[in-house]
């Protein structure tokens, strides 16, 4: 008996069609998917409840303490919005929040495009690359209190090798740790030392990028510049999305630095409001007037101000960033 | 297979959850009985009488320990009433024995007291260290502090009153100088025993005075015209920036002092802070005036920052001569004796406004938390670590060490006066350098003079307060504004403090 195509078409279609005993297999299937999912989720336990424990409690702990007066010895007195009420009116808040964002807006844009230019030049390299790649990942490994102390040498406005090479160049260099409008350019300047690990991920992102896609643009006659601003920025818009993110959290709870040089007390770097950042001023707070109760609202402002910031920078970011494989709306 | 895999997966879990809070379960289960401990040392400290101490003492140690007490320094009675060791380690936060003059007086408690388990912290003491372990319920038997900071630890309940351990344990107070004692204490309560007295005087370059004729009565720190002249004239600069700093005011550390010298204090008597009387603003408009006629803060500063402060290249020393004059500490002499002849020193002791010898005095002290596992133990360190054999024994250890290295007795400044005078008199002796030996006798005869600052519950809060308004003054900000702006902060936080 012969078949009509359109027979044979269907014959072929149920042939692809699991045999009537994989649909109990199947069902099986999904009971083996439950024990390891159930396996998974034992696996991730320990970071689960790692999670829990030591970042979610103290969190909740935390938010609990930001309605109260404690001082860590006593037990907490509930003082209810009083905290927060008292951040709007303290001096010292605005301040340190305003260094906090001048410096945040000065470093983020500038790590990006420090790190972008020597990944782009690494990149180009063809032998050598992992010696280079190694040296500019070397100051990640460098703990923050040694690039302070180092800085604290290389940046002194009378004697320190930055000016002394910035005089050779005829360039009277400015009191680094001083003068308090050089105080965040300096703290940049010092950050700026630290962008290895920014440097890696868009170095790994421009390999991944298609060398076919800059073959059909160089075919098309574009310019070096049009390759850049239509091929390698778009491809690795997520990982310069990633970095804006993670490089703005970073600052905004920038620390380290600014304490060995100028937050100290045993540190006599005295530098005035203009090194008064947020999560020194936050730790004062806590460790030296024992206020932990305004310490936690403090820590809890610092978290909102970051939500809102990453929340406007994914919403923002989503109309520029690029993921192969998914299409744009 | 599946099973197994989960099960794997599940053993496997528990011990990592196991090992993950081994640290903190390690860590409450030491806390635990130390919490224990700790309440019956407190309870006994604080509410039970001597008489009961007495009784409990002797089944633990604390017998043995007040007899051995009793037969170096304490008054004769003490024994029987002293607190009683708990057993646990004496571990003091925030001491470093250092140099001999430490642990010679650690090895002398030792042997007056063998059943003392001392365990010394060998670091300064840190703020947040003191205070994690006060949180986590792993408070030190003792700590060594500023004693600018203890009214502050005591206002907030972190430091015990040590009236009962005083009495319990003989310390007699009035061999400490009586300003120690009252920096050492808060509302009617002594919180520290007080272990150094340092103070301050002009240290002099000589080289840089005599080639710009500075004498020693350019100097007067009673006249505030005069040492701007005096700066002035031993000021230099290599293309504009620095390379002698004529006076240095040590500032913004030393604003307290020079408004002592103005007759004034940042402190009020009752802890309150005074940041804006005009006695303060004064001497900061002094301090700003002094280094603007000196290159101005940012390079002062910048200059100040690049000296060898311990090294052979100092800023006294031949060769550098980066500093003309400088108020500063009495230990320094001992750090610039050791250079020998590259050093050319005299010293100048500080005036007040009217003419009246004066110098401000600080120095460490040694407390109990409030939740100290040893209390008892502390106490009796404490009694026998400031005693006066302890710094005989520390006077013997510096001298052999001064023989050894033929360098020069400069003084060891401890609070505990008579302890201190037997120093001099037994160990400062003529050293064949007439000027260092010159520059000894200034600090010793400033001794009489010295004052501290009246103790603030807000201690540290002043602190920060002052040192932001003089760096803002020294930037270019009014010094009035910027004491004002200073006494806000600080009001503040006293208000919340006393709350």
């Amino acid at each position: 008996m012969a078949s009509s195509p359109a027979t044979a078409r269907s014959q072929k279609g149920s042939a692809r069609r699991p045999p009537p005993g994989r649909s109990g297999r199947s069902s099986k299937g999904s009971k083996y998917d439950a024990r390891e999912t159930r396996a998974a989720y034992a696996f991730l336990s320990p970071w689960i409840i790692g999670l829990l424990i030591f970042i979610l409690g103290p969190m909740i702990w935390s938010l609990v303490l930001s309605f109260t007066n404690y001082n860590l010895v006593d037990k907490p007195k509930n003082v209810g919005f009083r905290n927060y009420e008292r951040m709007f009116d303290d001096p010292r808040v605005h301040t340190a929040l305003m260094n906090t964002f001048i410096y945040a807006v000065m470093f983020v844009p500038l790590a990006i495009g420090f790190a972008l230019f020597l990944a782009m030049l690494l990149n180009r390299l063809t032998s050598g690359a992992g010696f280079f790649r190694t040296t500019y990942y070397l100051p990640v490994m460098t703990p923050a209190v040694a690039v302070a102390v180092l800085f604290s040498l290389l940046l002194n406005g009378n004697y320190g090798l930055i000016n002394k090479a910035l005089a050779l160049l005829g360039i009277q260099g400015p009191q680094w740790l001083t003068d308090p409008a050089w105080i965040k350019p300096s703290i940049v300047l010092m950050s700026l030392w630290g962008i290895g690990g920014a440097v890696v991920i868009f170095l790994a992102a421009l390999k991944n990028v298609p060398t076919v896609l800059y073959e059909a643009a160089a075919i098309d006659g574009a310019s070096g510049w049009q390759r850049f601003r239509r091929i390698t920025v778009p491809m690795i818009s997520p990982a310069i999305f990633f970095q804006v993110i993670v490089l703005t959290i970073a600052s905004m709870q920038m620390f380290d630095k600014v304490y060995v040089l100028f937050g100290n007390p045993g540190q006599k770097t005295y530098a005035g409001n203009a090194s008064l950042f947020y999560a020194l001023y936050l730790f004062q707070q806590a460790f030296q007037s024992l206020k932990f109760g305004y310490a936690s609202a403090l820590a809890w402002l610092l978290f909102a101000i970051i939500m809102v910031i990453t929340l406007i920078q994914v919403k923002v970011g989503n109309r520029f960033v690029y993921y192969e494989g998914e299409e744009r709306k | 297979m599946n099973k197994r895999l989960g099960w794997v997966a599940l053993v496997a879990a528990g011990s990592l959850v196991l090992v993950a809070c081994g640290g903190s379960d390690s860590g409450s289960g030491t806390s635990t009985p130390a919490a224990a401990t700790t309440a019956s040392a407190v309870g006994s400290t604080s509410s039970a009488s001597a008489s009961a101490s007495a009784d409990s003492g002797p089944a633990s140690g604390g017998g043995e320990t007040a007899e051995s007490g009793a037969s170096s320094s304490a008054p004769a009675g003490s024994a029987a009433n002293a607190l009683p060791n708990t057993g646990q380690p004496v571990d003091v936060m925030g001491w470093t024995t250092g140099d001999e003059v430490g642990t010679s007086r650690v090895d002398y408690v030792k042997k007056q007291d063998p059943s003392l388990d001392v365990k010394v912290d060998e670091n300064g003491f840190d703020q947040q260290k003191f205070a994690t372990a006060m949180g986590g319920g792993s408070a030190p038997a003792g700590v060594s502090m500023d004693r600018q900071l203890l009214a502050t630890y005591a206002q907030k309940g972190f430091l015990q009153p040590l009236d009962e351990c005083i009495a319990a344990n003989g310390i007699d107070m009035s061999q400490f100088y009586p300003d120690a004692v009252a920096e050492a204490s808060w509302n009617g309560h002594v919180y520290g025993i007080p272990e150094f007295y340092t103070i301050r005087a002009v240290y002099v370059n000589n080289r840089v005075a005599d080639a710009a004729g500075v004498t020693a009565a350019d100097l007067d720190t009673s006249n505030w015209d005069g040492i701007k002249a005096a700066a002035t004239k031993m000021y230099k600069e290599t293309d504009g920036k620095p390379s002698t700093i004529g006076f240095d005011p040590k500032v913004p550390e030393f604003l307290p002092l020079w408004t002592m010298i103005n007759g004034g204090s940042i402190v009020a008597a009752d802890g309150k802070p005074t940041l804006n009387d005009p006695k303060v603003v004064e001497a900061l408009q002094f301090a700003v005036d002094l280094v603007n006629a000196q290159g101005g803060w940012a390079n002062f500063k910048s200059f100040r920052d690049t000296w060898d402060f311990f090294g052979a290249g100092n800023e006294f020393a031949k060769g550098k001569d980066q500093i003309g004059a400088m108020p500063f500490e009495q230990w320094y002499v001992n750090v610039l004796a050791g250079f020998g002849d590259s050093i050319d020193l005299s010293a100048v002791p500080i005036k007040a406004k009217d003419g009246s010898a004066i110098t401000m005095a600080t120095g460490s002290a040694f407390a109990i938390p409030k939740d100290s596992p040893n209390a008892g133990g502390m106490c009796e360190f404490m009694k026998l670590v400031t005693s006066q054999d302890a710094w005989a024994a520390a006077g013997a250890a510096r001298e052999a060490k001064v023989q050894k290295d033929k360098s020069v007795f400069t003084g060891l400044f401890t609070a505990n006066k008579p302890a201190n005078d037997a120093l001099q008199t037994t160990y400062v002796k003529p050293s064949g350098n007439d000027k260092v030996d010159a520059v000894i006798k200034v600090f010793y005869d400033a001794l009489g003079s010295a004052k501290t600052v009246p103790p603030s519950p807000v201690g540290q809060d002043i602190q920060n307060a002052y040192n932001q308004a003089v760096t803002d003054a020294l930037g270019g900000t009014d010094p009035q504004q910027a004491l004002d702006d200073a006494q806000q902060t600080a009001q503040n936080a006293y208000d919340d403090a006393m709350g």
